[in-house]
């Protein structure tokens, strides 16, 4: 299902996405402020979704639990906020190293698993998680979810202003960008990709192939953190939704949706999946149809996704 | 040399992106509505939930809206009026993003709603920075009314209003040990410690207190439990159809007959009737509005109601009927100009009417409604399950400790 | 002791309903190694077209009859047209697919049928309650138990006893040498599939008047079906009549003595079983297919 990915092998960026970045520096000024709004809340989606595209596209470990990190990087951050009334950053660094935990302790257990059984074990860790959310009240509210968190400000400008938090996602998220590629391209990320494409091969070159999982699953992890705790700085409130299956399944959805194994692919998938949720809902109640037909076809015939699709009507070949 | 796609920076790519925001962009401004829906209109966003369990009550509450909107040929205060209508999912999550688009997108002039006390919550903090009147129609956590938010006033209960009635009417009418049942949720919670408040201060026992997780429908394992402990009564608090069901099983394990069941408003409500039949006879609740009240004014709304959906309304359906009818009032005080935030809100808070529950007027600190409530009973009247009221609590405030 | 006998049969009560469930699932997985998640689906199909079918005949036991066949066909087709052409390829496609399928469905349930809880009545035979052990005890409750215990039998039969049955377990144990010795493997899937989904809607319909008719109800009989297959074992039908028995009583009791840890520690009984065994109390492990 996950095509060959597309390993930029040293890092470069391409032309068009200097422009593509300039179109996306300019849009607020020209978009309403809620469109900001919507359009800033796909940036923070994209980190988690380009994250679980490093576990799922890159190193062929598709986990039906990757919310559980989401989750924890945002509980953290509102907790630490409205419980103790520390500031958002301080919350949101304890997020993003609680994820970074959480996924080495998990991972350690995950990736000693493969296919089938590590699918059931990692929805197994993130609802785990989430019944301790659910139920345990005295900390979570449960159901309720906490909220009433205010965004703090980032040198100096407050990021309630809405295009100042859009300028903060866009650079969390060509940040995250950057990063990932460049551990794509290093020689973890291309043992890593040979790790996918044959693991007993790997294994007897010598590569301590668990240690890579791990490695990357941690990587992953922190990186959905990062997300998590972004989200809750943007929407101030959080839920034990945002550790549930359903997210989980919602990342899923937006990596096969845009293309495993290309980052921007499953970026692309969750801006295509967000933005149709808000746009096309105000028109018709059957969003979820639709996402769900482009979704069935893209497993069976468009494995590369909308980006793929992209690729190919650009010309470019998809299989490098 | 050909002109290829790769060379030109793949614009099919970013031009795709670009074409699908800026195109969402008009979409979300709503920028083709608005050229054509009228300027002068009011738009009112009606914020509720329309999903599952808790959709009887959210349809309830606009069928209420929508009844009085026909009653004024769709005018409020000489301008016609627009209703928007967006679900929450009884989940705080996706209520704060529809709420955003009303606010933001759509321009709401007032927000209606929400129903369930945990989405209430969630949208103090932005309620509060946005300054949108907001009227709220049904979610009753009570400490909502503590935040001071100008442009806010509960057209509906407080969950302690009408709890902590029945504690003290419970012990002296019904049992002196009681088991509590509620929906887990903020609203459980806050029904449940408002009626132990006043109950054990008279000298009853809460023998257990059970929280069932929101989207029960077996209840099977509660009764048993509370059958095992030969409690004389139970006091429930359920939403939607997760009432229904309750009362239902309630029944069928045989609770019905040896243990009192007494509940909320919104468990032995009109809108819960269809799905209990009578297993919900000799019910007793407290409420703020009672379907067989005798008045002129509950007499004429359940006559236009009747006419229309062939039974009788409910709390809910009171609930959006009366909230509109305070907007109405307000805006016809001040020529319908609805856009001067401070004179409606203003004139909202000096209502002072004889709703179909009652009379209804706000709190001047807390902006919580005054109004009766009714100690009802259900019973089967000429083929028909409805409350009937027993007694009458008048003018129940708001928390004392709000006024702080 | 009445409290625990009362709670005992509950946990029945839900048991059997994940039993329906579990068994397609597993078996399912079993043999095709696929994790449907559009199981739920198929419960939840049935419960609606319950819900239309009362309206149509009037008659309970009717829809009970008619309800599972337009879910089966529906399955069959899904099988046939999407699900087939993926076992070729990477073991997750498949379950990838159903999982868009659930999606789809919801959203056309919702549009068919509306998103308020819909409700099917007990037919009018079972609808009392009968003296159990000073108290009251639903009459349809316990013909629920009873009748997916004749179901259970049945299948304990035809897998153990038919030929039917011993070449679904050759299958579900090794599907390559199944095809050497001439079973019509592709047959088998469709058939052993669409039974899986009749079973599910069959479950939806009887589950009706006790848990109401709603799409969401898919979500949230699924996951106990699952927790049921890898306690059980994943492929095995003693496994997920095991599995269903114990999360029944779980759930049950766990409500009454402990609500705040039960979802909690059957998580975490879900991991530990996952870590130490993988192939559950019955099966074989998920790595070995």
């Amino acid at each position: 299902m996950m095509e060959s990915p597309r390993v930029v092998a040293d890092g470069r960026v391409d032309r068009w996405e200097y422009v593509a970045l300039a179109c996306l520096v300019v849009w607020p000024f020209l978009a309403s402020h809620y469109a900001s709004g919507l359009v800033s809340e796909t940036f923070i989606f994209a980190i988690v979704v380009m994250s679980l595209d490093l576990l799922m596209g890159y190193s062929g470990l598709v986990s039906f639990g990757h919310a559980a990190f989401f989750g924890l990087g945002a509980y953290a951050t509102v907790l630490l906020g409205v419980k103790f009334g520390l500031s958002p950053w301080i919350g949101a660094l304890a997020g993003i190293a609680l994820s970074a935990v959480a996924s080495g302790l998990i991972g350690y257990f995950c990736v000693r698993m493969s296919g089938v059984a590590f699918f059931m074990l990692t929805l197994a860790f993130s609802q785990l998680l989430y019944s301790g959310a659910i139920k345990w009240r005295w900390l979570t509210a449960g159901s309720d979810g906490i909220g009433g968190m205010q965004r703090p400000d980032v040198l100096g400008v407050s990021l309630a202003h809405p295009v100042v938090m859009y300028f903060f996602a866009l650079t969390s998220m060509v940040v995250c960008l950057y990063l990932l590629r460049r551990i794509i391209a290093s020689q973890f990320g291309h043992a890593l990709v040979g790790l996918r494409e044959n693991e007993t091969r790997m294994r007897s070159m010598g590569y301590r192939t668990l240690l890579l999982k791990l490695v990357a699953f941690v990587i992953a992890g922190t990186f959905a953190g990062v997300s998590g705790a972004l989200y809750a700085i943007y929407t101030g409130f959080v839920s034990p939704d945002a550790l549930s299956w359903g997210m989980s399944g919602m990342f899923l959805l937006m990596v096969v949706l845009g293309g495993a194994g290309s980052f921007l692919g499953p970026a692309i998938g969750a801006a295509v999946f967000l933005l149709m949720k808000h746009f096309v809902s105000s028109q018709t109640d059957h969003w979820l149809l639709i996402v769900g037909v482009i979704f069935v076809a893209c497993v069976m015939f468009f494995r590369g996704g909308i980006y793929g699709l992209i690729d190919r009507i650009g010309g470019r070949r998809a299989t490098p | 040399m050909t002109i290829n796609l790769q060379n030109l920076g793949l614009t099919r790519r970013r031009f795709l992106r670009g074409t699908a925001g800026a195109a969402g962009a008009l979409a979300f401004d709503g920028g083709f509505a608005r050229v054509f829906a009228q300027s002068d209109s009011i738009r009112i966003g009606v914020f509720n939930t329309f999903t599952k369990a808790v959709a009887l009550f959210g349809e309830a509450t606009f069928r209420g809206i929508e009844l009085y909107l026909a009653g004024t040929g769709r005018r409020l205060a000489g301008r016609n009026v627009e209703v928007i209508k967006e679900d929450d999912e009884f989940n705080p999550q996706v209520g704060l993003q529809k709420l955003r688009k009303l606010v933001e997108s759509d321009k709401v002039h007032a927000v209606l709603g929400p129903l369930g006390s945990h989405i209430a919550t969630a949208m103090i903090g932005y309620m509060k920075s946005s300054g949108t009147p907001w009227i709220v129609t049904g979610a009753g956590s009570t400490v909502l009314t503590k935040e001071r938010i100008p442009a806010m006033y509960r057209a509906s209960l407080t969950n302690w209003q009408v709890a902590h009635p029945m504690g003290t009417w419970a012990y002296y009418n019904a049992a002196t040990e009681v088991v509590t049942v509620s929906s887990d949720f903020l609203a459980g919670h806050d029904i449940a410690d408002s009626f132990k408040e006043t109950f054990t201060k008279e000298g009853g026992k809460v023998l257990k207190e059970i929280f069932t997780p929101v989207g029960t429908n077996d209840f099977s394992a509660y009764l048993a439990d509370i059958r095992s402990m030969n409690a004389p009564a139970v006091y429930g608090f359920m939403v939607g159809s997760e009432a229904g069901r309750f009362v239902r099983q309630f029944q069928q394990f045989g609770l019905k007959g040896r243990v009192k069941l007494l509940g909320f408003q919104s468990t032995l409500d009109s809108d819960t009737f269809p799905l209990q039949g009578n297993s919900a006879v000799g019910g007793l609740s407290t409420s703020i509005y009672c379907e067989t009240l005798d008045t002129p004014e509950n007499n004429a709304f359940v006559e236009v109601y009747e006419k229309k959906h062939k039974e009788l309304p409910g709390i809910f359906s009171e609930s959006g009927y009366t909230a509109m009818r305070i907007v109405d009032d307000a805006a016809k005080s001040i020529d319908g100009k609805v856009e001067d935030i401070a004179a409606w809100s203003a004139a909202i808070g000096k209502t002072n009417i004889k709703a179909p529950r009652g009379p209804v007027s706000f709190d001047p600190v807390t902006h919580q409604a005054i109004q009766n409530v009714y100690v009802r009973e259900v019973i089967e009247h000429k083929g028909r399950i409805v409350n009937k009221v027993i007694a009458t609590i008048p003018n129940v405030g708001d928390h004392p400790g709000n006024k702080a | 002791m009445d409290l625990i006998v009362t709670q005992a049969l509950n946990g029945f009560v839900y048991g059997a309903l994940l039993f329906l469930l579990a068994s397609g699932l597993t078996l399912t997985f079993g043999l095709m190694g696929v994790v449907n998640l559009a199981h739920g689906s198929f419960f939840m199909l049935g419960s609606f077209f319950a819900v239309t079918a009362i309206k149509l005949t009037g008659n309970f036991w009717l829809a009970l009859l008619l309800a599972p066949i337009p879910v089966v066909i529906f399955a069959v087709l899904m099988e046939r047209f999407f699900l087939r052409p993926l076992y070729a390829r990477d073991k997750l496609d498949p379950v990838l697919l159903t999982f868009g399928f659930s999606f789809i469905v919801t959203d056309l349930t919702e549009w068919a049928w509306g998103k308020e809880v819909l409700s099917i009545e007990e037919p009018r035979l079972l609808d009392d309650s009968i003296e159990l052990l000073g108290g009251l005890f639903p009459l349809y409750r316990l013909a629920l138990v009873g009748f997916v215990l004749l179901i259970a039998l049945c299948m304990w039969f035809i897998i153990d006893r038919t030929r039917t049955g011993a070449m679904v377990r050759a299958g579900v144990d090794d599907a390559a040498t199944a095809v050497g010795i001439g079973l019509n493997v592709p047959l088998l899937l469709t058939s052993n599939f669409a039974c899986g989904a009749a079973l599910a809607a069959l479950a939806g319909v009887i589950a009706g008047p006790i848990l109401g008719v709603y799409s969401g109800v898919d979500v949230e009989i699924l996951i106990p079906a699952f927790i049921v297959i890898v306690i059980g074992g994943m492929g095995s039908l003693k496994g997920a009549f095991v599995g269903s028995l114990l999360i029944g009583e779980a759930d049950t009791f766990g409500k009454t003595y402990l609500p705040d840890s039960a979802m909690f520690l059957i998580y975490l009984a879900m991991i530990i079983i996952l870590l130490a065994r993988p192939g559950g109390l019955f099966g074989q492990p998920p790595s070995e297919r």
